[in-house]
């Protein structure tokens, strides 16, 4: 691969969003539409190379605008170039700038990476040029040749058209300088200034002389007509007049001290009165003031009250007439809904007490309910018990019958003891034969024995019959209680039944009145309740009418009372300003008093005198005030000369800065002329040789261009014969296509003959107005350098780009571009 | 590297005669360094106004 760049990569620079890197090839060729950001590429190799673009200057070029994309979030723009120079050394060039911010500014840098080495900014910018033997200038000679330099050469003025010859003949510089040298409006405009101001100022002087002589003359003329002496028309004489007039008024000042300080009292009175006048009158214009603010507010006030007033009147008379018949009416209707209310409320609680008193008979029912249930379960015991009669009854007999049988032993066993007894007293007394028992055939010791166990025996039963005598009479006495108490149950159970049964009688139909009693009771305090409520809606409209009527008459009161403080108010006014008036008429005495006596210290007639004499003075002093000054102005002509002379002086320096600057315009133009005239001598041939391929004119075969000694420097541009001997000029007869060709055979000559380390052609845009043929020549013009220099060429022109790579055959590389957009060129 | 204009008062010293214009030469060259053509016309004009306000 030959020497030249070997990759390139750009991000956030101009139209680049998005990084984008490319290797380069022997030939790179970039297509794309108008505006897809071809030239870009270009650019940021020249920006890389030397910080700025060609083209890019002026006074609204911004270096922020200009490389920083505006799109980009890092707001920072950034190329990288590595370089293979035809020395053999290798270069890495970064250079980078950050946007300036609201608190920083801008900021280039430039990193090189040579020969092991890094260099940074001004330093990696000298290595940059010493080791490829290009600054910018030769740069844009020699290797990048412009897209608007060729348009300058073929569409602008012959003027633009030498700066581009200039440009490519490496003269561009000194015709810049040479411009630069001709200040001649600046100096021009500052001489004619300071030349204005010397003669307004001459004439001013001249003119104040004449007119200051004539003032005098005027002046003094009049003054001797005054009668003044023309000895006296001096400085002294005034300032001995004026001695004496001072001396004058001290003594007239000191008798006025004293006349002042005798009427010191009535000053002071003087001075009471006037501040007590000025009181009064400002009061007195206060009080007029409020008067009038008031006198307007209160009419209003007045009028509105007066409206109100009217109305509350017809409300009132309204109100007296038909509100105290409603009132009346309504007086009387009350009374009637509170009998009504009355009687309803004493119906309900009459319906309350029934009601409190049904509660009470149901509640003696159930009671009384409760009781027969219990008396039924009573009787229903007691007829069980009842029941259960016939055994007592068997049992009492049982119990009759073993008393009787009993009280029968008893007998029995007293009979025996009586027998026992009797036989024993026989016994005892030996007289068996009386003996009872003893007749019975029993031997009475026998007998009596057995008498006696008889007797045990008998006073045994006797016990126990008595025993049995005793329980059974305490059983017969519980069963008589018994008896007697179930029949008083029974009796009293039949009466119970009886009552109960007429109780529960009594209470149906008692339940059953008071029942409907109750209904009827509770539909009337339904109906009270209705009315009540019908009623109190009725009072509560009412009330709300008496409420209303109430605040009716409040607001009139309220009404009534504003009026009366308002009157009160104005009749406060009055009198004040009757206060007022009287103050101001006795401030007056005192000022009248006081005027006058002030008039007669005023009326003094030396102060007159003395005034007089002042005057008369003054217009002797305006006169020698004159004369000062004009002898003053006299005094001080000579620094006014010497003013003058200064500006002669600037006049003098600045005619010469300007003869100067137009000595080195003219040899610097010189210089320019003979150097342009040396390197096209130099690159004639050449030229004339590229423009012969390219053009292939039929005729007109060769071109030839001479510097012409002008001021700026001028070119002849011509086409000729091969001979030589007719010939056609650039203004004349040129096309565009061959005025293009003629940039190019420029362009090209000076690539091929310049000494410098980095063998590369440059061209953007290079088939401008070019038809086909010329285009497919120029193709192959550039495939003949291709053997000794790397191309870069970028165009729009698909046909151009097709030519060139049919010419050059291999290691070509093509970038096809699409339409830009605000992420960036687009590489297809 | 040097540029063409840098080299002026060298190259023109035998054609200036006047030594002030050869001054005046190296410093508007010093002017072209620093900005180009725009600060030798700035150079000139606060040069003019040094000299209009000197004395004034």
């Amino acid at each position: 691969m030959k020497e030249g760049i070997r990759r390139i990569t750009i991000n956030g620079f101009r139209g680049v969003n998005r990084p984008i890197e490319i290797e380069m090839a022997d030939s790179l060729f970039v297509q794309g539409p108008t505006g897809s950001g071809k030239t870009t590429i270009l650019q940021a190799i020249e920006w890389a190379l030397y910080g700025k673009i060609s083209g890019f200057k002026g006074p609204g070029f911004t270096e922020e605008d200009a490389y920083v994309n505006i799109f980009s979030n890092k707001l920072e723009a950034s190329v990288g170039i590595e370089l293979a120079l035809a020395s053999g050394e290798n270069l890495v060039v970064s250079r980078s700038r950050k946007q300036a911010r609201k608190s920083t500014i801008g900021k280039t840098t430039l990193k090189l990476h040579a020969n092991g080495a890094t260099y940074s900014d001004k330093e990696a910018q000298e290595q940059i040029e010493s080791l490829t033997g290009l600054n910018h200038e030769r740069f844009l000679q020699a290797v990048f040749l412009h897209q608007e330099t060729i348009r300058q050469i073929v569409e602008g003025k012959p003027g633009d058209r030498d700066t581009v010859i200039d440009q490519l003949l490496g003269t561009g510089s000194l015709r810049e300088f040479t411009e630069a040298l001709d200040p001649k409006r600046l100096i021009n405009t500052e001489i004619k200034a300071l030349k204005t101001v010397k003669e307004r100022q001459e004439g001013e002087e001249a003119r104040f002389e004449i007119e200051s002589k004539l003032d005098l003359e005027d002046k003094k003329s009049k003054l001797l007509a005054q009668g003044h002496k023309e000895r006296n028309l001096t400085l002294p004489y005034l300032d001995e007049q004026i001695e004496h007039i001072l001396k004058k008024l001290a003594m007239l000042a000191e008798s006025y001290d004293q006349s002042t300080q005798m009427s010191h009292k009535d000053l002071a009175n003087a001075a009471d009165a006037k501040v007590s006048f000025v009181k009064a009158n400002e009061l007195l214009r206060k009080l007029d003031r409020m008067r009038m603010k008031l006198h307007a507010e209160k009419r209003e006030e007045i009028a509105r009250l007066g409206t109100q007033l009217e109305l509350y009147k017809s409300t009132r008379k309204e109100l007296s007439t038909t509100g105290d018949a409603s009132t009346a009416e309504l007086d009387t209707r009350i009374l009637k809904l509170k009998s009504s209310q009355d009687k309803a409320r004493s119906d309900y609680r009459q319906m309350q007490r029934y009601a409190d008193e049904l509660e009470d008979l149901v509640d003696e029912y159930k009671r009384r309910d409760d009781l027969a249930t219990k008396q039924e379960k009573l009787v229903e015991g007691f007829i069980i018990d009842h029941g259960n009669a016939p055994t007592l009854a068997e049992k009492l007999k049982r119990i009759e019958n073993r008393l009787v049988e009993a009280r029968n032993k008893f007998r029995q066993g007293s009979d025996l003891a009586q027998l026992l007894v009797t036989s024993e007293a026989y016994i005892r007394d030996k007289t068996p034969t009386e003996c009872p028992v003893c007749a019975q055939g029993i031997e009475p010791k026998t007998v009596l024995n057995r008498l006696k166990t008889q007797n045990q025996e008998t006073g045994q039963h006797i016990q126990e019959a008595r025993d049995d005598i005793t329980k059974l009479e305490k059983a017969e006495k519980r069963y008589e209680n018994d008896r007697a108490k179930i029949e008083s149950m029974q009796s009293e159970i039949h009466s119970l039944s009886e009552a109960t049964k007429k109780s529960l009688e009594d209470i149906r139909r008692i339940t059953e009145k008071r029942t409907a009693t109750v209904e009827d009771a509770e539909k009337m305090v339904q109906e009270s309740r209705f009315s009540m409520e019908e009623y109190g809606r009725i009072l509560e409209g009412i009330e709300d009418e008496l409420r209303q009527l109430e605040n009716d008459r409040k607001s009139n009161k309220l009404l009534e009372t504003r009026f009366r403080s308002a009157e009160t108010e104005l009749q406060k006014l009055l009198s004040s300003e009757l206060f007022a008036e009287k103050l101001i008429n006795a401030s007056n005495e005192v000022i009248a008093t006081t005027t006058t006596e002030i008039e007669s210290l005023e009326n003094n007639q030396p102060i007159d005198s003395l005034q007089k004499e002042l005057d008369e003075l003054a217009n002797v002093m305006e006169y020698v005030q004159v004369v000062e000054d004009y002898e003053t102005r006299f005094e001080r002509e000579s620094s006014f000369r010497v003013h003058l002379e200064s500006i002669d002086k600037q006049i003098t320096d600045l005619e010469e800065l300007e003869s100067s600057l137009k000595r080195l315009r003219d040899t610097v133009s010189e210089h320019q002329g003979e150097l342009a005239s040396e390197a096209l001598d130099r690159f004639q041939s050449s030229i004339d040789n590229f423009y012969g391929d390219i053009m292939g004119h039929p005729y007109f075969r060769h071109i030839r261009i001479q510097a012409l000694p002008t001021d700026p420097v001028t070119y002849d541009i011509k086409f000729t014969n091969d001979h030589g001997t007719v010939e056609t000029h650039i203004n004349t007869r040129f096309s565009t296509a061959q005025m293009n060709a003629a940039a190019l055979s420029i362009f090209l000559a000076v690539n091929q003959s310049m000494a410098h380390t980095l063998p590369i052609i440059i061209l953007d845009d290079p088939t401008q107005n070019m038809d086909t043929p010329h285009s497919k020549a120029l193709a192959q013009t550039l495939s003949k350098l291709s053997k000794t220099r790397q191309l870069l060429v970028v165009t729009h022109e698909g046909e151009f780009v097709h030519n060139l790579a049919e010419s050059l055959g291999r290691n070509i590389r093509l970038v096809k571009m699409g339409t830009w957009t605000t992420d960036g060129v687009i590489m297809v | 590297m040097t540029s063409i204009v840098e080299n002026l008062p060298q190259l023109l010293k035998e054609k200036i005669r006047e030594e002030t214009d050869l001054e005046l030469l190296s410093e508007l060259v010093k002017a072209f360094q620093l900005g180009g053509a725009s600060s030798v016309k700035t150079w000139i004009k606060v040069y003019v106004k040094q000299i209009s306000e000197a004395e004034s």
